[in-house]
């Protein structure tokens, strides 16, 4: 049992503060890098001694807009709600014939991934890209197969990095209402890229409850579920957990910066033990974790780490 | 007021001289131009006073900074007089926005750092700690110092309980939310329905009903988050029927909401009949900027027909308040010609921007609005009203 934390990490008040400083002409880019690089290592810190570390992704407009930068002729577009938040992503242009270019993913895998170099290869790091159904609400000009193959592109040299695992990002179910061909493709997806590496991969959800869609997402061929568990109950979640698939249960509210009693914790890891082993449970935020203040998100962890001892 | 009214709808850019001397920066020479050169042109009597105060440029005292943003808000309120608006008010010039500045006056929330909206920016989000209370309505002594001076009707915009309690965090209504529990999805609803009516009863309905006794008569309760969540529409109308109560008919009220889709309103807001008076929507951003009073040239007033019906007031946002564009009094004519073609009766079209104008300057502002009130007088010359 540990703690996962999938997704963009909130940026510190130091970071934000740089970021509006560096966007309004008061310093230049190194003092800029070098804000970024102490939040860095603020998380590392944060998450010493579990499995699998958020890089942060501190650098990441929203969880997008990277993959425009591997794709030539892209253009980023303008803002949209991103699901029912107060915060927004852009939207992002294709051409038609967009295709990801190799040449650019080196790059693309250090800046974005390994913060610019800051976190070695081998460390042992979850990443995270978007599900190809929340990537089709934020972009215009492609179809479900092609951003499909985009995400596999994009993917590819992240699964196989030694000692990672992947998770996929979709607050989409049980909220979009997907149709039997969008399904296909999705769970189509999945299996290509799990047939790259033995890295694990991870479906999340988020916000929703999965209502409609349990059978679905817990019948697609990832190696494990993320779901939130203020939206879920989880009579619901293990009810439908596949046997031998891990469980990203979303106990840190994203929704409340109240730091959850160590009481109410305690009862819903006493739950999930009952049902499952340990080596396939991991504690995470429940939605985006960027939604939450920086503070907030460490005070939390901090507490659930205590916790679990 | 005139046929086809004219209002602005929340906040404008606030001038240098009002912002610097709060962040202590010295003003410079370009600062008193400012102040001095829409003195001039919106015929200030008072700008000699403004820039006696001004001529320190540093050091501001607590008194000091009060004048000044007792001028700010006397320019504020002359600048859409001198554009023409029917209703006005100062365009926030006594607020720092919509959503800090009244957090800040109420008890029961404490503020938790920075969240990101988008790319860079970041708004500075509160949470609930305690049951909200209200130690004074915090609009009033506003709405007074407005009235003082204003030659038109004055209409002062309240931030909606709904928008309060969705954009802040909450740790109090619900702490008994336990993860994973069978029941975690009714009680996270009904903590969400308490925090609401708590705001609604407690915090936005006394400064209401302090702004009508003190004899405001136009009053906008701003809900930009109205359609955030689509399965909240019920509960951001029993907010806004809480917020209004025993109000309702009193006042002329309106709600605002903006950039978001508005068809999840639909039909559940015809119960907000006798109790708000005007709903204003923004339109021009989804519009186009050819003139023309087809269906096609309009492409951005399609919620319009979920209107007719309606008995509500049409506020119709006929300037898009995200680009510098001057929109020209044919074009806004002809916005206005096709919402009384759809609606059938211009008695009731209010005529306003899409929401406020804050981030243009006053140049622009000025500009937008001015055309506006020509495009208004073109459209009630060709109705013939």
């Amino acid at each position: 049992m540990d703690v996962l934390l999938p997704g963009i990490m909130p940026r510190s008040e130091g970071l934000v503060r740089a970021t509006r400083d560096f966007e309004r002409g008061r310093i230049g880019r190194p003092e800029l890098t070098e804000a970024r690089r102490a939040d860095v290592l603020a998380l590392k810190r944060l998450q010493e001694g579990l499995p699998h570390a958020s890089p942060g992704m501190l650098a990441w407009g929203d969880l997008l807009r990277p993959v425009a930068e591997i794709i030539p002729g892209c253009a980023v577009g303008g803002l949209a709600r991103f699901f029912e938040t107060n915060s927004f992503w852009r939207t992002i242009e294709f051409p038609a014939d967009a295709a990801v270019d190799a040449s650019r993913l080196d790059d693309w895998v250090s800046r974005y991934f390994l913060a610019d170099g800051l976190i070695k290869k081998d460390e042992g790091l979850v990443f995270t890209l978007p599900f190809p159904f929340v990537f089709r609400d934020f972009c215009r000009g492609l179809l479900l197969p092609q951003i499909s193959e985009i995400l596999l592109a994009a993917a590819e040299p992240l699964v196989k990095l030694p000692n990672k695992v992947l998770c996929l990002f979709e607050p989409g179910f049980g909220y979009r209402g997907f149709s039997d061909e969008d399904r296909r493709i999705g769970a189509d997806f999945i299996a290509r890229l799990k047939t790259l590496s033995p890295t694990p991969v991870y479906l999340v959800s988020a916000f929703f409850p999965l209502g409609d869609d349990l059978e679905y997402f817990f019948g697609l061929p990832a190696d494990g579920f993320g779901v939130d568990l203020y939206a879920n109950s989880l009579d619901d979640v293990l009810g439908h957990l596949p046997g031998g698939k891990a469980l990203l249960a979303g106990v840190l509210s994203t929704g409340s910066t109240r730091v959850e009693s160590p009481d109410v914790l305690r009862g819903v890891l006493a739950s999930l033990r009952d049902r499952l082993p340990d080596d396939k449970i991991h504690l995470t935020p429940s939605g985006p974790a960027e939604l939450l203040p920086r503070a907030v998100l460490e005070a939390k962890v901090t507490n659930l780490r205590e916790i679990l001892g | 007021m005139r046929p086809l009214p004219t209002h602005e709808i929340g906040s404008m850019a606030k001038p240098p001289w009002r912002v610097k001397p709060f962040r202590r920066i010295p003003l410079d020479e370009g600062d008193l131009e400012h102040a001095r050169e829409w003195g001039t042109r919106l015929d200030i009597k008072e700008a000699g006073g403004l820039l006696e105060v001004l001529s320190k440029r540093d050091g501001f005292t607590a008194e000091e900074k009060k004048r000044i943003v007792r001028f700010s808000s006397l320019y504020g309120t002359r600048l859409q007089e001198r554009a023409g608006l029917d209703l006005v008010w100062d365009g926030e010039q006594h607020r720092v926005e919509m959503y800090e500045y009244p957090v800040r006056r109420m008890g029961g929330f404490a503020f938790r750092g920075h969240v990101r909206s988008f790319d860079d920016k970041y708004y500075r989000k509160a949470s609930c700690v305690e049951k909200p209370t209200l130690e004074a309505p915090y609009h009033t002594d506003e709405y007074r110092t407005i009235a003082s001076f204003a030659r038109r009707e004055v209409k002062i915009p309240v931030t909606g309980a709904y928008t309060l309690v969705d954009w802040s965090f909450d740790e109090h209504y619900q702490s008994g939310v336990i993860p994973g529990a069978r029941d975690v999805g009714r009680t996270g609803r009904e903590a969400r329905r308490r925090f609401l009516t708590d705001v609604a009863g407690d915090i936005v309905y006394p400064n209401l009903r302090s702004l009508h006794e003190a004899g405001a008569r136009f009053l906008q309760i701003d809900e930009p988050a109205a359609t955030t969540k689509r399965d909240e529409i019920p509960e951001f109308i029993e907010a806004t029927r809480a917020s209004v109560g025993d109000l309702a008919g009193k006042a002329f009220f309106t709600v605002h909401i903006c950039f978001s889709n508005y068809d999840l309103l639909f039909p559940r807001l015809t119960e907000l009949e006798g109790v708000l008076d005007e709903v204003h929507l923004e339109y021009a951003n989804r519009d186009s900027r050819e003139a023309g009073v087809s269906k096609e040239r309009r492409v951005g007033y399609g919620i319009l027909d979920s209107l007719k019906g309606t008995g509500f007031t049409v506020g119709l946002g006929v300037l898009d308040v995200h680009t510098d564009f001057i929109e020209p009094p044919e074009l806004v004519r002809d916005r206005i010609l096709y919402a009384c073609d759809v609606i059938g009766d211009p008695g009731r079209i209010f005529v306003a921007p899409d929401c406020g104008l804050r981030t243009r300057n006053w140049e622009v502002t000025f500009a937008k609005l001015s055309s506006m009130v020509a495009g208004r007088d073109l459209a009630a010359e060709r109705l013939g009203l």
